[in-house]
């Protein structure tokens, strides 16, 4: 099977091949002799094994083969060395001193924030970068003569492979034309999945559960033998070589990992740590980071007993209520169950109370219990109407102002953090409860001050939100004017995943305003983005959009012209066809669309935080954020108890 | 909180919400990342 692999592949044909049932320690002779055969054919190719030493360390096996890559580049195509060179710092980050590290460790800082005390995936920033080192190895395979002819990548270990390289190889698969020849015979053992509850079982559990769905997004699963391997257990993972940090730095590499979604480097340095803690305190901070680990990679049972060991163990009162926050937090946004969360929000609250005074940590934790509630009031808002609705959202925003005034006067990065949440937070509610005008002029207030430092990503967040703000005023001139700079300050960074969804935002402003030229034109940028980022969920909305827009214009004959184009995307045909169908019995583009409930993209508030895509790590059983702005009704299939 | 109290409320903080300006260099990767729930 695998000669038969071999040969096809020299015939032209892509294959990205996963084999199973080969006994490890035959694995890397026969990958050997893969790699030889490979040699006699105009195909350069990389033997990369030897990752269960890197201890899942982050981009550790994207890291092998990029080296190499770059040698090659260097040599024959440096200029594609400046073109990529934000995703290749990724990897190969810059010493020098100065401004850069300070930013770095800020920009960490934020997203470690947004992780540990919003339970929030924060995958956007490294998706860039993943999908910057895919395009660079693509074009490397492109532009450069000794790759021209064909890459091959052979994998002895690929279950050891950090999730950060899993996804920059599947995002390679993703984005090869038919023309690549880039390829990948891999080998791999994936774990039985376990129900036994110890982290050691767990870390190369969940592993295998995403090396499955990575696998599955781009691999053809061949079962070549009947061997199973046996997998290095975790202990050995932890070798001096792949985990040996100080205490501090260790909980840096955490964070680092985190903000990766590095979760099996998180559980692994974790375990460590728990080895070498020395009180009951330290042990409570390692447990309340698994806890979070847990969280995001949906063990929610397990980050329950995490969190819950962790306040059992720590005497110290702030913590012991951060600790219930998360908790409350867990029973809000994945449980859907918010009398649970209220329990644990009231407990925080009397946590504190039995202080004798509030330090800046109290208040920080209180205004954190207050923001949590606030949550809670808009959610139950949601569910009725009238006066009760009403009376929910002022008390939500009340609560929201009163957490400010906790901690207005803190100048700590925790309480930075917190302060423009809750701003953020009450412009949402401003908006949530359509209150537009207010929104509007509250986010302007709060946050216009930081366009004076002229930092690009701060400007895509603002005027993509002020955009959408002044749309919802009916100011629809000036909400395309805010779109149409986030656009380009988004073309200046690069950012193929924001400029999509500010092209769908910037299609549904037009087309409020009634103007389906621009509307549709936007629809079609995004659309033509989409494809490029092989995001097809979004090319399926601009599709959409597309439609209605010619079907407005009465564009009757572009309408069916239109649908023949689309239908050769394989990923969207079906969809397509049906509205063909409907079309052409009816000769009614309107009627179509109407009948198959197609309609206007609606754009989420804000710019994404996770690009599912990339990070293959799934979806929520409901996005919050649209569903706090829509008209409300059930939360998911999961009923609100309260 | 009645309504006149609640918008009262907001004006008051959108006049307080005030950064020194070296605070806004510092703090601007936070206003970018902060955001909703």
């Amino acid at each position: 099977m695998v000669l038969d692999g071999l040969d096809e592949w020299c015939a032209g044909a892509q294959s990205w091949q996963l084999l199973y049932g080969i006994a490890a320690d035959s694995r890397l002779p026969l990958a050997e002799s893969i790699h030889r055969t490979m040699e006699s054919h105009a195909v350069s190719s990389l033997l990369v094994h030897g990752l269960a030493t890197e201890a899942f360390g982050t981009f550790s096996a994207a890291r092998k083969v990029i080296s190499w890559i770059v040698e090659i580049v260097e040599e024959e195509e440096p200029t594609l060395l400046e073109e990529f060179r934000h995703g290749l710092e990724a990897i190969f980050p810059s010493t020098q001193e100065g401004q850069q590290p300070i930013r770095a460790t800020r920009i960490a800082e934020t997203i470690i924030f947004a992780i540990t005390r919003r339970i929030s995936r924060e995958s956007h920033h490294s998706a860039v970068e993943i999908d910057a080192l895919a395009r660079f190895t693509l074009e490397a395979h492109r532009r450069c003569p000794s790759l021209k002819g064909g890459l091959l990548l052979i994998v002895a270990d690929l279950e050891y492979w950090d999730r950060p390289s899993l996804r920059w190889l599947v995002r390679v698969g993703r984005l090869a034309k038919t023309s690549d020849q880039i390829d990948v015979f891999a080998f791999a053992s994936i774990p039985q999945v376990s129900d036994e509850n110890s982290l050691e079982e767990k870390i190369l559990t969940e592993h295998g559960r995403f090396l499955e769905r990575a696998v599955d997004t781009i691999f053809t699963r061949v079962t070549v033998g009947e061997e199973s391997s046996r997998l290095v257990p975790t202990s050995e993972l932890l070798s001096d070589h792949g985990t040996s940090f100080s205490h501090d730095d260790a909980f840096l590499e955490v964070g680092s990992a985190l903000g990766y979604q590095n979760y099996e480097r998180v559980f692994l340095i974790c375990l460590r740590l728990l080895r070498d803690v020395r009180n009951d305190e330290e042990e409570a901070k390692v447990r309340r980071l698994i806890g979070v680990a847990y969280a995001q990679v949906g063990a929610l049972e397990a980050a329950d007993m995490e969190l819950s060991l962790a306040i059992r163990l720590t005497k110290h009162l702030p913590f012991k209520a951060h600790l219930e926050y998360l908790l409350g937090l867990l029973a809000t946004k994945r449980f859907y169950r918010l009398d649970e969360a209220e329990k644990h929000y009231a407990r925080g609250e009397q946590l504190l109370k039995a202080r004798d005074e509030a330090t800046a940590e109290d208040k920080v934790e209180r205004a954190w219990l207050m923001n949590g509630q606030a949550l809670i009031l808009t959610l139950e808002a949601k569910q009725v109407s009238g006066a009760d609705c009403e009376r929910l959202y002022r008390e939500s925003l009340s609560m929201e102002m009163e957490a400010y005034g906790l901690v207005k006067n803190l100048k700590t990065p925790a309480a930075s953090y917190l302060r423009h949440n809750l701003l953020a937070n009450i412009t949402f509610l401003l908006e949530i409860s359509k209150r537009y005008e207010e929104a509007t002029r509250f986010w302007k207030r709060t946050f216009e001050r930081y366009l004076a430092v002229d930092n690009p990503g701060f400007a895509v967040a603002f005027d993509s939100r002020l955009g959408m703000l002044l749309a919802h005023c009916g100011r629809y001139a000036e909400g395309l004017e805010a779109m149409e700079r986030a656009r380009l300050k988004s073309q200046h960074l690069m950012d193929l995943f924001y400029e999509e969804r500010i092209c769908l935002a910037l299609g549904y402003i037009a087309h409020r305003a009634s103007n389906s030229e621009r509307a549709l034109s936007a629809f079609r940028d995004g659309a033509r983005l989409a494809l490029k980022l092989a995001t097809y969920q979004s090319y399926r909305e601009h599709i959409s959009g597309i439609l209605w827009c010619l079907a407005e214009l009465g564009a009757v004959r572009e309408f069916g012209v239109a649908l023949d184009e689309l239908a050769s995307v394989p990923a969207t045909r079906d969809f397509v066809l049906q509205i063909k169908e409907c079309f052409l019995k009816s000769r009614s583009p309107l009627e179509a669309l109407k009948k198959l409930e197609v309609s206007v993209p609606i754009p989420s508030p804000k710019m994404p935080a996770y690009i599912s895509e990339v990070d293959l790590e799934g979806g929520p059983a409901q996005d919050l954020n649209r569903y706090l702005v829509s008209e409300g009704g059930p939360l998911t299939l999961r009923s609100v108890t309260k | 909180m009645t309504e006149k109290e609640l918008s009262d409320a907001l004006e008051d903080l959108m006049d307080e919400v005030c950064i020194d300006a070296d605070d806004v260099e510092d703090e601007v990767e936070t206003a970018q990342r902060a955001v909703v729930w």
